[in-house]
């Protein structure tokens, strides 16, 4: 009826205080959360790029665990020093997973910690990446970028270093390490620490650095397994040699190993502590000696890169009906998962945002409300009037709706044009991290925010919801009004 | 022909913990196109008559009936009809839209509910009203930019902008002075004449009451006396 809308606008002119606050409210709301939402959905569409090309893929492939397991560990309760699972029956897993026309590429991955330990002056962590290079190369052809040295060879043993590692240990101790030095590092695994000396064949630098993640370094796979403890023995249940139930067993091993009993009271106890079982507790020193023992099928993780993104659910699907079918111990998942804490971290963000939206949106509702409810008292007369010369209550209903929902789509659209306006200029101008934090965050050291639709519509959606919720008590009040208060009203 | 008829009407008002009787029993009939007036003092039932032939209040006992309908058991809904349909309002603080011009607060009525009026008629009907309220100069003057006896005038157009066949008015000169009151009044029998419209209105002022050609008398609830005058030759 163009006679509501008539009064619903002159009614807003006519009270320009009450208008100018409920509208400045609703245009505030409606900015913060345009701003909001773009920063959040730019920086999460970041990390996922980010992790999806450079680390994880679009899907993870790992042994089925109690707790969720990531790239950089087991997650969840733990108890201990726990490792990451191998994947059972990992040749038929690759073999299918890859044969998947939706599959691009594949490449597999051990995980675990290291120390690099500098003898007296002490040790630094660090991440390990155990890696077949080619196949991982191919599959992430772009994530690093070689500062000096070069990239580890197939089936070479060596050590690619991250650049900020090197510096960190340059800080840290003053020792320069460059390529071709050699570096120990520590590893544990199931039986303890295991120590290893290998050659440093590279530094990197990531593409995309996110703090936290230069702490990985790339160890060729097999050096890696030896460090972890990962033999064929190891594999499934733990099958200890008798040497070494025979350490688990004496109160003292230190003493039954270098105690003068075992090498004096018995020859042949002293043959049992082999070179051989020494190396393999203290982690093999020279490349390609007893490698035979070293489970060259243990992979902790496959990851993959699909042709079409969107193909990334229906993939993880097929892939755990397979395993459930074939009764394999294994489990696909997306690059959230992969990524740990990393990836969640944006959605946790922007959880914690939607909440504070939400209380802002109360906020905002509770003020427009009490301003209508003020507005329609004051109206009384007005509207007892129009009930009494025949105003059905719907048409009242109509010309509250009208205002509120013309207040609330006028600034909310103030609203929106100021948000894409200041997105747009941040989107040229770059929003810079201020800490490591929002490095993580934003996916990068400098976030160009973008207006999807989804945020405009969102923003748009919230403003009408806000106007009708808002009404909805005022509306209830100003029809309540009966017509014999129009003959009360002064 | 009747064309309101109260029977046995009492109305009660709770009080808080006690109870007020407003009206106390009256029987009354109005025949269309009288000039009607309800006189007495404050308090004595005018305004809660007055509501109930407006069917925006209902008796706690006994029965209206406006146009042979009796209004006891009609829904809201149907009441905003009736009163729509059959009745107009003109009420003592004017009470016109603030947001709205002469021309609009008299178009208002004619926007609510169905349609009888072409727009071409609808237009010459307003004009025609605005002409007899003598206020073609302020058609598109807002309220405030009005006098009081300017804005009753509205009221009076606005009130027979449905042709009701029954214009109500509370008091419709308590608000002005006496001349311009007596100007109202003028205005709201001559329309009753030429539109042969029922007017029903309450008022405390003699000079006022004086006009009628019916009056009705109340005091404390109860009818005390009835007045019929003849009316002015040529009415009908």
């Amino acid at each position: 009826m163009p006679v509501l809308v008539k009064i619903a606008i002159r009614n807003l002119r006519e009270h320009k205080s009450k208008t100018l606050i409920i509208g400045i409210i609703i245009a505030i709301g409606i900015t913060v959360m345009l701003l909001g939402n773009s920063l959040m959905e730019t920086a999460a569409r970041g990390v996922q790029r980010s992790f999806i090309d450079n680390y994880t893929g679009h899907v993870m492939i790992s042994a089925k665990t109690e707790g969720s397991v990531s790239l950089f560990g087991r997650q969840g309760p733990q108890t201990g020093n726990e490792e990451i699972p191998r994947i059972p029956e990992y040749e038929r897993v690759y073999e299918y997973a890859t044969s998947l026309p939706e599959v691009r590429t594949a490449a597999s991955q051990v995980s675990g910690f290291g120390l690099f330990s500098f003898e007296e002056k002490g040790n630094q962590f660090g991440i390990l990446f155990g890696i077949e290079p080619e196949n991982y190369r191919s599959m992430f052809p772009d994530s690093i970028t070689l500062a000096g040295g070069r990239y580890l060879k197939p089936g070479e043993e060596g050590i690619l270093l991250s650049e900020s590692k090197v510096e960190e240990i340059e800080e840290d101790f003053g020792i320069i390490l460059s390529p071709g030095d050699s570096i120990l590092v520590s590893g544990i695994g199931p039986m303890g620490f295991r120590i290893r000396e290998l050659p440093i064949r590279g530094i990197f630098r990531f593409e995309q650095e996110v703090e936290g993640l230069n702490q990985i370094n790339f160890v060729d796979v097999q050096s890696l397994r030896a460090l972890f403890g990962m033999v064929v023995a190891t594999a499934g249940q733990m099958n200890l040699s008798s040497e070494e139930t025979y350490f688990l067993e004496v109160e003292d091993p230190e003493e039954a190993l270098f105690g003068g009993s075992v090498l004096e009271t018995s020859e042949s106890q002293a043959r049992d502590v082999s070179e051989e079982t020494l190396l393999d507790i203290l982690g093999e020193r020279r490349p390609g000696s007893y490698a035979a023992q070293i489970d060259a099928g243990a992979w902790h993780f496959i990851l993959l890169k699909l042709e079409d993104e969107s193909q990334v659910e229906p993939v993880i699907a097929q892939l755990n009906r397979w395993f459930a079918t074939e009764g394999i111990e294994a489990r696909a998942a997306d690059w959230k998962v992969a990524s740990g804490g990393f990836g969640s971290l944006a959605d946790t963000i922007q959880i914690v945002f939607n909440i504070l939206i939400l209380i802002i949106a109360v906020v905002a509702i509770i003020i427009i409300m009490n301003t209508l409810v003020i507005s329609v008292i004051e109206r009384t007369g007005e509207i007892g009037t129009m009930r009494a010369l025949g105003a059905q209550k719907r048409t009242v209903r109509r010309m509250f709706v009208l205002e509120t929902l013309s207040i609330s789509v006028v600034f909310g659209m103030i609203g929106v044009a100021i948000g894409a306006i200041t997105i747009g200029i941040l989107n040229l101008t770059g929003l810079p991290a201020p800490n490591p934090f929002f490095e993580i965050l934003f996916g990068g050291k400098v976030l160009h925010p973008a207006l999807p639709l989804s945020s405009l519509l969102y923003a748009l959606g919230i403003t009408v919801a806000i106007g009708i919720v808002a009404s909805l008590y005022p509306v209830s009040v100003a029809l309540r009004i009966q017509p014999v208060q129009a003959i009360q009203a002064e | 022909m009747d064309i309101v008829k109260l029977d046995g009407v009492k109305k009660v008002y709770p009080l808080g913990k006690v109870t007020v009787e407003a009206i106390k029993g009256i029987d009354l009939c109005i025949e269309k196109g009288d000039f009607i007036s309800i006189a007495g003092p404050s308090g004595s039932g005018k305004t809660t008559i007055l509501n109930m032939i407006g069917c925006i209040d209902k008796p706690t006992e006994g029965t209206v009936e406006i146009s042979e309908r009796c209004t006891a058991e009609m829904k809201d809904k149907e009441l905003t009809s009736l009163r729509h349909e059959f009745l107009g309002f003109i009420f003592q603080s004017f009470n016109l839209i603030p947001v709205l011009n002469v021309y609009e607060n008299i178009e208002f009525p004619l926007l609510l509910g169905k349609n009888r009026m072409s727009k071409i008629e609808k237009t010459e009907w307003i004009a025609y009203l605005i002409e007899e309220v003598d206020l073609a100069e302020q058609r598109i003057q807002r309220p405030n930019e009005l006098s009081g006896g300017q804005r009753q005038r509205v009221a009076i157009a606005r009130a027979l902008a449905t042709k009701p066949e029954i214009v109500l008015a509370d008091e419709p000169t308590a608000n002005l002075d006496s001349k311009t009151g007596e100007g109202i009044i003028e205005l709201m029998k001559k329309l009753n004449r030429e539109q042969s419209t029922t007017f029903i209105f309450s008022t405390h002022d003699p000079a006022i009451v004086s006009i009628a050609d019916h009056v009705i008398h109340l005091h404390d609830g109860l009818v005390v006396e009835e007045q019929r005058r003849q009316r002015d030759a040529g009415t009908r």
